[in-house]
C-alpha cells in the first residue's frame, strides 16, 4: 500500500514502526485519510499476534502531529463531523486497547488530536527542546478535545491538574509536561528515538489510582474550577464550561456512554457564533502568515543581520525579540545611558524568559550576546536590514533617514517603526526613498504578535516583500498596510480612546466607561489602556492623527491637561485612575482630574457607552476600507483583534457589524449624528453597502468596493 | 622581515578598570566577548573572512578553557574559524599580533583577529595541592570510617586559599615578587623614590590630559546591572608628588621605594585588533591603520626581567630593526616605574649595553617627551594578558594624531623576557 500520512516499517525484533510523514513534506495533521490508514494499520496489528509493541514517531523534523485539519473540519456539516468525531473516537480507542506496548516518540509540537493519540498509547516520550510543546488547545477556538482527550487527560493525570490544563488550552512545555506527568520523561533531541525504543520492552502501562478522581474530591474540585473559569472568561466564552461537563461526565461513567457524552459537548460547541468566530480568528492568523506580497523590483538580498537603531523601549524590545529569533543585532543609540538602559530591559526580557522556560538560560545568553551594542554609527553591509526605532520627531527621523541613505548599500533595506509619522512624508528626506517602508511593531514587542508592514507610494515592492519575509522569520504576523494616517490599528483605536477620553469629560464615572468596553469583551477598558499607553504617546498620536484627518473628533482639552499636570498614566502613577506602588491593591479613580477639567454631570447608560464607542471604531475601520489602507476586512478584523486583543470572540470589528447587519447600524450612526455630533455620520462606504442588503465579508462586496482594486493596482505596479 | 607583512587595519580596546570595580561581574569571555563584538561592528567585515582568531590571556579561567575559542563563537564568528588563547605572560598581547604576523608570513592565511583579554578581578582562589589532594582522597573514600578518616587529615593550612594572581605574579624561577624584581632594578641604577614618583605623576597627568584622544580606541563597555564604562577609571586627576610621597613601600617595607603609586594598576581590560596582510587589504578594501615593521623577543635574567625591553632592542638591532634614534614614538609598558626608568637607563649605558648586550654602540637615548606620551600602566593599568594589544593601538592611534611614522611598543615579561614591536604609519 502506497500510505500517504503513516509509514509502516516492520522490524525483526517483533516490533512496529509507525512514522508520521507526508510525502509533501508538510505538517502531519489529522484527518480522514490519516484515520483510514490508521484503522488499517490496526486491522493488521490486532490480527498479528506476534507484534508485541509499536512505536510512534514522526518523520517531519519539527512536528510530531498538530491535531485536526481545521480547515476541512470547519467546513463539514453536523452529520460528517459527527462522523468523523465518531470515527476517531473509535481508532483511539482501538489503539489504546491494543495487546501490545505503545510508544509516541514525541519530537516537536503534538497537540489536540495529535496529543489525544498519545494519550491513547501506553508511554510518551517527549523531547527536551522547548518548541515541542504538547497539550489540548481546542477550548482556545472554542472547541473541547473531542477524540476522547477528555476522558483520558483526568484519567492519566488526575482531575486536579487535567482540567486547567483543559480548560486553560495553552500549549505546555516539556519541563512542566513531565512534572504534570503530560509524558513520562524527557530526553534530549538526539536521544529520543533511543529512548523511546528502550521502553517498548517495559510492558503496558496500567491505570493509575488518583485520589482526586474519586467521587467527593472531584465534586469539590469541579466545583472550584467551574468558579475559576467562570472568573477567567466573564461568561463570554463557553468552551472551558463545557470541557468541565464533558469531563465530569466522562470521569464517573463507561467509555461508551463517555465519549458519547464528548461528541454530543463537541457538536454543541461547534454550532456557535462564538466558536464560528474563534476559529475565523485562527484561520486569519493563518492567513497572515501568508500575506500575499507585490510583485516587481529585484529580489533583495536575504536578511542576516539587522540594525536597530533608537534603544528606547520599542528599540530594546525588537532588539531582544529578533536577537531571540536567532539573528545578530546591532543596536545603536547614541547615547550611552540609553544604551545601557536598552540592554537592561533586553537583559530583564530575557531572563524573564527563561525563569518561564520559554529559553534556557544557555540560550538567553547566547540572545544577549547577539546583540552588539554601539553609540557610534557604524557600517552597514549588504545582507542588513536598519529598523529605525528614534524619537517620534518627523525632523529627527528625516535627518537620520537621510544619513542612513546615504551610507548604505543600496539593496539594504531601511524600515521605520512610526506609529503616526508618515513613511512618504519621512522619505523625502532621502535621495533613494524606494528602498523605506514602515514595520509597526506593537508595545510590549514580545507579547504582541502583530507587525504592520507600511507600504509607502514610493516604496520598491521588493523592499516590502524582504520585510513580510522577515516578519514572518521572527514569528510575527504581519498586516500590510497602505501609508495614511495611524496606518490600520492606530487609526481604528484612536477615535474609540478618543471618545471614551469624551464619555469622562460628559461626566461618565472611569469604571462604567471601561465596563462598557470589558463588558463587550474587550481586555481591557479604554481609559485604562490610556494610561497604560501612557497619555504624552496617546496624547502625540491622536493630535497628529486629527492634524492629517481633520473630520475626526479633537481629542478633548483634558487629554493636554493631564499631560501638562504631569498625569501621564500608569507609569506616572496616575492617569484615570491612581495606581498604588502595592500591586495587589484595586485601582481607584483618579478625583484629581475633577479638579483639572471642568465636566458636565450627564450619565449615559453601558449600552449607549459601548454602543458610541463601538460605532466610531467600526466607522473608521469601513474607511480604512474605504480608503484601501488594507485590502480587505480580513486584515481589518486580524489586526484588531491581535494588535488591541478586540474581543476575539466577536470575530473582529467588521464580522461583529456584519452579524449585526449593516443596514441597523448605518440607521444607529445617523441617529447619533442627528443627536450628538457629525462625527458619527457614517461613511460612504458603509452607506452604500447598507443600502444594497451587503455586508463586509460578503463575496460581491469584495468586488465591487472600487478602492479595493485600486489597491491592487498600486502594489503591482 | 619577508614581504609578506602584517596590517592592522582597526582596533577598538574596552576601558580599562581596576580590579573588583565596574566591570568585576564580567567574565575574560565576557570581556573578550564585548570587545570582538566592538570591532567587529566598526569594521563592518564579514567574520567568516577571518582565517583565525588569537587572543592573548595570562590568567585563563577553568570554566572558558581556551578562552579565545570562547570568545569568537560567543561574538558571532562562524564556527568554522578556529581559534586559539596565546600565553607569554605580560607580552601575550604581543603574541597574538606576532603568531598573526608569522602565520601571514608564512601564507598561511591573511585576516586575523586579535588582541588579549584579562579579568583581573575574577582571577580565582586556589587551594594547596596539600589541600586538593586531601579533597581527592575524602572523595575516594566510602565507607563512614575511611570517609571520617579521610576528613580529619585537613589542617587549618589547607584552607586558607591563594589568589592565583598572586602566584601568578611571583616567578617560581627564582622565587621572586615582580615588584620584588622592581626593586633590585631600583638598587641597580640607583633611581630614586623621588624620580620614580615624578614618573608616576607624569604618567597620570598625560593620561589625564590624553582623555578625548583616548575615546578613539575605547569603545563603551555595559554591564546590564549599572552605568555604562565610557573611561579608563584608572588616572587620577587629583595625584600629586606630596601623595605619592606618603604611599608605603609594599615589596620591601623597610629599605624599599617601589609602592602602589608608582606600579601599574591591577585592573580588567580587553583589547581587540583586525590584522590582515596588504593582499586581503587590497582585496577587501581595507584602509589599514600601520603595519609590522619587525619584532623581537628575547630571554634575561628572571630576577632582573624589568630589563627585558633592553634585551628585545639588541636583538632587533641584530636583525635590522630601527635604531631608536630613527623612533618618532614609543610605547614602553611601566610595570613598575623603577623598572621603566631603569630600561631608559641601561639604553643609554655604555657599560650596560657593552657587557650585558654584548653591543660596541649604546642602544641610544629614550627621550622622555616621546615616551609614553598618553600615560602608561601605571595611570591606565596593566590588564596582563591585553597590555600588549594595547601598546600596539595607541602607538598607531598616536602616530596617525601627530602624522608621525615609527614607533616601538615594547614591555618587559615575567620570567624573564622582553618584547618589542616596531610598526610603521600607513
Amino acid at each position: 500500500m502506497n500510505n500517504q500520512r503513516i509509514q509502516i516499517t516492520n522490524h525483526s525484533d517483533r516490533t512496529v514502526t509507525w512514522t508520521l510523514e507526508r510525502p509533501d513534506g508538510r505538517a502531519n495533521v489529522i484527518d480522514q485519510l490519516f484515520l483510514d490508514e490508521m484503522s488499517h494499520a490496526l486491522d493488521e496489528l490486532e490480527g498479528d499476534k506476534l507484534v508485541t509493541a509499536l512505536l510512534i514517531r514522526s518523520g517531519h523534523p519539527k512536528i510530531f502531529l498538530a491535531g485536526a485539519d481545521l480547515t476541512t473540519l470547519s467546513k463539514l456539516g453536523s452529520e460528517d463531523l459527527q462522523n468523523l468525531l465518531q470515527y476517531g473516537q473509535d481508532t483511539f480507542t482501538r489503539l489504546s486497547r491494543l495487546d501490545l506496548t505503545t510508544v509516541c516518540a514525541i519530537n516537536g509540537p503534538c497537540l489536540g488530536g495529535g496529543y489525544e493519540l498519545a494519550l491513547a498509547c501506553d508511554h510518551r516520550i517527549l523531547s527536551a527542546n522547548p518548541n515541542a510543546v504538547v497539550g489540548l488547545p481546542e477550548t482556545s477556538l472554542g472547541l473541547l478535545p473531542g477524540w476522547g482527550g477528555c476522558y483520558r487527560l483526568p484519567r492519566l493525570i488526575g482531575l486536579s491538574r487535567a482540567l486547567p490544563t483543559l480548560a486553560g488550552g495553552r500549549p505546555v512545555r516539556p519541563k512542566n509536561a513531565v512534572k504534570l506527568g503530560m509524558v513520562d520523561q524527557i530526553v534530549s533531541e538526539e536521544s529520543l528515538e533511543q529512548a523511546a525504543r528502550e521502553v517498548l520492552n517495559t510492558g503496558k502501562a496500567s491505570p493509575r489510582l488518583h485520589l482526586d478522581n474519586l467521587p467527593l474530591i472531584r465534586n469539590l474540585i469541579l466545583f472550584l474550577g467551574r468558579r475559576s473559569i467562570l472568573k477567567m472568561t466573564k461568561g463570554k466564552y463557553p468552551a472551558p464550561i463545557a470541557a468541565l461537563q464533558v469531563i465530569r461526565n466522562g470521569i464517573g461513567s463507561g467509555l461508551s456512554k463517555a465519549m458519547e457524552k464528548e461528541r454530543d459537548g463537541f457538536l454543541k460547541l461547534a454550532k456557535s457564533e462564538t466558536t464560528s468566530n474563534l476559529l475565523h480568528f485562527f484561520f486569519l492568523r493563518e492567513r497572515a502568515k501568508k500575506v500575499p506580497a507585490p510583485k516587481g523590483g529585484s529580489d533583495l538580498p536575504s536578511i542576516n543581520r539587522v540594525h536597530v537603531i533608537g534603544a528606547g523601549k520599542m528599540g530594546g524590545g525588537i532588539a531582544q525579540w529578533v536577537a531571540s529569533r536567532g539573528i545578530p543585532v546591532i543596536l545603536s543609540d547614541l547615547s550611552p545611558d540609553a544604551l545601557s538602559l536598552g540592554l537592561s530591559t533586553v537583559h530583564s526580557l530575557l531572563a524573564q524568559a527563561s525563569k518561564r522556560g520559554i529559553l534556557s538560560s544557555l540560550s538567553a545568553r547566547q540572545s544577549m550576546d547577539r546583540i552588539t551594542p554601539v553609540c557610534e554609527s557604524v557600517p552597514i553591509r549588504e545582507g542588513d536590514l536598519v529598523i529605525e526605532a528614534i524619537v517620534e520627531r518627523i525632523g529627527a527621523k528625516r535627518t537620520l533617514l537621510a544619513d542612513l541613505d546615504t551610507r548604505s548599500p543600496v539593496n539594504v533595506p531601511i524600515a521605520t517603526n512610526t506609529s503616526a509619522l508618515s513613511i512618504d512624508c519621512m522619505g523625502v528626506a532621502m535621495e533613494n526613498p524606494s528602498r523605506l517602508g514602515g514595520l509597526h511593531f506593537f508595545n510590549p514587542v514580545h507579547r504582541m504578535e502583530l507587525v504592520e508592514v507600511i507600504h509607502g507610494q514610493k516604496t520598491d515592492p521588493a523592499v516590502i516583500r524582504s520585510l513580510l519575509g522577515f516578519v514572518n522569520r521572527i514569528g510575527k504576523r504581519a498586516v500590510l498596510c497602505k501609508d495614511s494616517p495611524g496606518f490600520l490599528v492606530n487609526r481604528i483605536l484612536v477615535p474609540y480612546l478618543v471618545e471614551a477620553a469624551i464619555l469622562w469629560e460628559e461626566g461618565n464615572d472611569p469604571r462604567a466607561i471601561d465596563r462598557a468596553m470589558t463588558g463587550f469583551g474587550m481586555p481591557m477598558g479604554p481609559l485604562r489602556l490610556l494610561d497604560e499607553i501612557g497619555l504624552d504617546v496617546a496624547g502625540h498620536v491622536a493630535k497628529e492623527l486629527k492634524f492629517r484627518l481633520p473630520r475626526l473628533a479633537a481629542p478633548p482639552p483634558l487629554l493636554k491637561q493631564m499631560n501638562e499636570g504631569g498625569i501621564l498614566g500608569r507609569k506616572s502613577g496616575s492617569g484615570f485612575y491612581l495606581y498604588s506602588t502595592n500591586k495587589r491593591g484595586k485601582v481607584h479613580p483618579n478625583r484629581e482630574l475633577l479638579k483639572l477639567c471642568r465636566r458636565a454631570k450627564h450619565k449615559s447608560s453601558i449600552s449607549e457607552m459601548s454602543n458610541r464607542m463601538n460605532l466610531v471604531m467600526l466607522n473608521e475601520a469601513a474607511r480604512c476600507l474605504e480608503e484601501g489602507v488594507v485590502d480587505s476586512p480580513k486584515d481589518v478584523d486580524f489586526g484588531m483583534i491581535a494588535g488591541t486583543g478586540w474581543a476575539p470572540f466577536r470575530g473582529g470589528p467588521l464580522r461583529y457589524a456584519d452579524s449585526i447587519g449593516l443596514r441597523s447600524i448605518a440607521e444607529n450612526m445617523e441617529r447619533l449624528a442627528n443627536t450628538l455630533d457629525e462625527r458619527f455620520e457614517p461613511c460612504q462606504y458603509l452607506l452604500d453597502l447598507a443600502r444594497n442588503n451587503l455586508a463586509f465579508y460578503s463575496e460581491s462586496t469584495y468586488s465591487i468596493s472600487p478602492l479595493s482594486s485600486n489597491q491592487k493596482e498600486r502594489i503591482t505596479q | 622581515m619577508s614581504t609578506k607583512s602584517l596590517h592592522i587595519v582597526e582596533g577598538v580596546r574596552l576601558p580599562f578598570t581596576r580590579a573588583g570595580g565596574k566591570l568585576s561581574r564580567l567574565s575574560a569571555g565576557d570581556l573578550g566577548t564585548a570587545v570582538v563584538k566592538g570591532l567587529l561592528a566598526r569594521t563592518g567585515i564579514d567574520p567568516a573572512i577571518i582565517d583565525e582568531v588569537i587572543m592573548g590571556c595570562v590568567c585563563q579561567p577553568a570554566e572558558e578553557s581556551n578562552l579565545a575559542r570562547v570568545i569568537s563563537l560567543r561574538s558571532g564568528i562562524p564556527q568554522h574559524v578556529p581559534a586559539r588563547t596565546v600565553h607569554r605572560n605580560c607580552a601575550s598581547g604581543f603574541e597574538a599580533i606576532t603568531q598573526a604576523a608569522e602565520k601571514i608570513a608564512a601564507n598561511r592565511g591573511d585576516i586575523f583577529l586579535v588582541g588579549g583579554v584579562e579579568s583581573m578581578s575574577q582571577v580565582p582562589l586556589l587551594f594547596p595541592q596539600s589541600a586538593s589532594s586531601k579533597f581527592a582522597q575524602l572523595a575516594k573514600s566510602k565507607t563512614l570510617r575511611s570517609r571520617l578518616g579521610a576528613m580529619t587529615n585537613f589542617r587549618p593550612r589547607d584552607f586558607s586559599p591563594v589568589p592565583a594572581l598572586l602566584k601568578g605574579l611571583t616567578d617560581s624561577t627564582c622565587g621572586m615578587g615582580m615588584g620584588q624584581t622592581a626593586e633590585l632594578l631600583a638598587r641597580d641604577f640607583n633611581i630614586s623614590r623621588e624620580r620614580q614618583d615624578r614618573f608616576a605623576l607624569s604618567s597620570h597627568k598625560r593620561a589625564i590630559e590624553s582623555t578625548a584622544r583616548l575615546k578613539e580606541e575605547i569603545i563603551t563597555a555595559f554591564d546590564h546591572y549599572q552605568k555604562p564604562v565610557l573611561a579608563d577609571d584608572g588616572p587620577r586627576p587629583d595625584s600629586s608628588l606630596e601623595k605619592l610621597n606618603r604611599l608605603r613601600p609594599i615589596f620591601d617595607r623597610r629599605h624599599g621605594s617601589v609602592t602602589a603609586g608608582n606600579s601599574s594598576q591591577v585592573t580588567d581590560g580587553a583589547v581587540a585588533l583586525l590584522v590582515a596582510s596588504e593582499d586581503a587589504c587590497k582585496k577587501y578594501d581595507l584602509n589599514p591603520i600601520g603595519r609590522l615593521i619587525d619584532y623581537a623577543y628575547s630571554g634575561c635574567q628572571p630576577e632582573r626581567m624589568g630589563l627585558g625591553p633592553a634585551y628585545a632592542l639588541a636583538k632587533g638591532r641584530k636583525q635590522g630593526a630601527p635604531e631608536l634614534s630613527e623612533i618618532d614614538l614609543i610605547e614602553l609598558n611601566e610595570a613598575f616605574a623603577a623598572q621603566a626608568l631603569a630600561v631608559m637607563d641601561a639604553c643609554k649605558s655604555e657599560k650596560f649595553c657593552h657587557e650585558k648586550l654584548g653591543l660596541e654602540k649604546v642602544l641610544g637615548e629614550m627621550n622622555e617627551e616621546i615616551v609614553n606620551v598618553n600615560g602608561g600602566a601605571i595611570a591606565l593599568g596593566h590588564p596582563v594578558g591585553a597590555t600588549g594589544a594595547r601598546l600596539v593601538l595607541s602607538a598607531l592611534k598616536e602616530l596617525k594624531a601627530r602624522h608621525q611614522k615609527t614607533a616601538l611598543a615594547t614591555l618587559c615579561v615575567g620570567g624573564g623576557q622582553g618584547g618589542a614591536l616596531w610598526l610603521e604609519r600607513n
